[in-house]
């Protein structure tokens, strides 16, 4: 374990995972630091610092076009003796026909797998850095044309039900790769297998959806005019914003905009809180919040200074998560609002 | 059923070369497609010859596949192959046979900051632009070859000591120093701790 008491802006700028974290934004990374930081508070203005230091050197590189690698590549395997045409360059044609067959080998018959190559225009750094994934990893793609949703089990140990009319598609080699990867076009729920060193992205035209372990909703056919992510469990990050259970995220594709909103039926996420034990008798609120926030995997925030005076007594058994919210804050006569997909409590306190 | 598909728990750089030490030209062909960009980057901040760049690029390749039987010692190819292409450039600008091959004490790093465009992402005043363009160029080369290996080609601090021919303290002085220069920027009221 590293000694982060001591750390100094030099040791931060030394630290691989510190610069991952700003330069790529991964989740795992996201989760680390969120917690480093509640660990060392008074190392916040350091951090905000090198992360500024960081996000100001932005180095100019040229950009080599997919084609001068392939000659390069080409002109390497001439020199070296080998015939250009039997590795994978400067066509990819025939290794991408050889898997496929290796494939359609495996792959149960029934399920229309091909593969493909995803167009893209590299854009900045990053992107570009993805479109050279892309190019060496074959895909395969799966398609639901029936109505009703079909499941895929991925060599991970993750499985995809994919909505009507939908199609996703990922590589041969997904699970060992950095990144796992998964575009998708139309809706889908996904139960993602934990593994922290691979982290799971899911692609969906402008937007990707960063998951460690959990389970979540995606819409996003091409016709809409948003996107919209819902977990179910776990966390994902979109686009740097965070999304926790039962919270939605909408994405505007002609705004570009994101909105973060609750669902309107949230259900129990944490299976170790039953909805029977919400039974209190003079319980401090602070108590009941506590176990509803967790219960729900909501954020509930309020002032627990001016809370701490007051006690509840209801039962909440069988009660939708809004009624509970309602019925707790007439006891301690508070209003509620949901804000970005939070619970703010608006309350004068307790006598 | 798909994973017979997947070639193994091992990462994409190790099976690469584990192919390679079996002669298998499709091993060294991923490596070249995987490296090449970062190679001929990092080759370019010694050289403005584009064409030197490329050959040099060729014959670490050709050196890798020529000494293929023992590739899967190679811990980290990244490391090897961007250590191998700054010698092989200095080498061919330097003219310098001997082995082992010094370092030049010397050497130029071409290296340009797309100021402007941090300034408009991050819309700084014209202050804090000015003290940024003034910063980045007060760095020596070397201070700019630290924060390029660091920040854009993500060695470690024993791998940069190596690259550079430097003990670790002096790559840790290196960055202190560029960080210094660059923190001047931001200054804030209340001083921290380097």
């Amino acid at each position: 374990m590293r000694d982060y008491q001591s750390y100094t802006l030099t040791d931060l700028m030394l630290d691989e995972d510190f610069i991952r974290w700003v330069q790529e934004q991964r989740p795992a990374d996201q989760a680390f630091w969120d917690e480093w930081l509640r660990a060392y508070p008074e190392k916040k203005p350091l951090v905000i610092e090198a992360r500024r230091i960081l996000e100001s050197v932005d180095i100019q590189e040229k950009y080599i076009p997919k084609e001068e690698v392939q000659q390069e590549t080409a002109r390497l395997l001439k020199a070296i003796g080998a015939a250009p045409a039997q590795g994978l360059t400067p066509s990819i044609t025939r290794p991408f026909l050889r898997r496929l067959w290796s494939a359609a080998a495996v792959i149960i018959i029934g399920v229309s797998a091909w593969l493909f190559l995803i167009k893209n225009t590299p854009k900045t750094r990053k992107t570009q850095a993805y479109a050279e994934q892309i190019s060496t990893h074959r895909l395969i793609e799966r398609i639901n044309h029936g109505d009703k949703p079909d499941t895929a089990h991925l060599s991970d140990g993750s499985w995809i039900r994919i909505g009507p009319n939908s199609r996703i598609a990922y590589s041969i080699g997904f699970d060992t790769a950095a990144i796992r990867e998964v575009y998708l076009s139309g809706e889908a729920f996904f139960q993602v297998a934990k593994s922290p060193h691979h982290p799971f992205h899911v692609i969906t035209g402008e937007v990707t959806t960063v998951v460690l372990g959990t389970s979540f909703c995606i819409r996003s056919f091409e016709k809409d005019t948003t996107i919209q992510v819902t977990v179910r469990s776990g966390k994902v990050s979109v686009s740097g914003i965070i999304l926790t259970p039962n919270q939605r995220l909408i994405y505007k594709k002609a705004a570009q905009s994101y909105q973060r909103l609750l669902l309107d039926h949230p259900v129990i996420v944490a299976p170790e809180i039953t909805d029977q034990s919400m039974v209190y008798e003079e319980t401090p609120v602070e108590q009941v919040f506590g176990q509803l926030s967790k219960a729900y995997g909501v954020f509930i925030v309020y002032d627990s200074e001016l809370l701490h005076k007051c006690t509840v007594t209801a039962d909440l058994k069988g009660e939708s998560f809004y009624h509970k919210l309602d019925l707790i804050c007439r006891a301690i006569g508070a209003e509620y609002e949901v804000i970005d997909g939070q619970v703010i409590i608006q309350s004068g306190g307790c006598r | 059923m798909m994973k017979i598909l997947s070639p193994g728990t091992l990462s994409p750089d190790a099976q690469w070369l584990q192919r390679l030490q079996h002669d298998d030209t499709e091993g060294l062909a991923l490596l070249m497609d995987k490296y090449y960009r970062d190679l001929f980057h990092y080759a370019s901040k010694f050289t403005r010859d584009e064409g030197l760049a490329r050959d040099c690029i060729q014959e670490v390749f050709i050196s890798l596949w020529e000494r293929r039987k023992t590739a899967t010692a190679i811990l980290s190819p990244r490391h090897y192959l961007l250590r191998a292409i700054k010698n092989k450039v200095l080498k061919a600008l330097y003219k310098k046979d001997r082995v082992p091959f010094d370092l030049p004490d010397e050497y130029d790093f071409f290296q340009e900051f797309n100021i402007e465009q941090v300034i408009i992402e991050k819309q700084l005043s014209e202050e804090k632009a000015q003290k940024l363009r003034q910063a980045l160029s007060s760095l020596s080369k070397r201070q700019q070859e630290v924060i390029y290996l660091k920040f854009y080609q993500h060695l470690d601090h024993g791998q940069i000591a190596e690259q550079m021919d430097i003990s670790r303290q002096s790559v840790y002085n290196l960055i202190h120093e560029s960080l210094q220069k660059l923190r001047s920027v931001w200054a804030t009221p209340t001083s921290l701790p380097l």
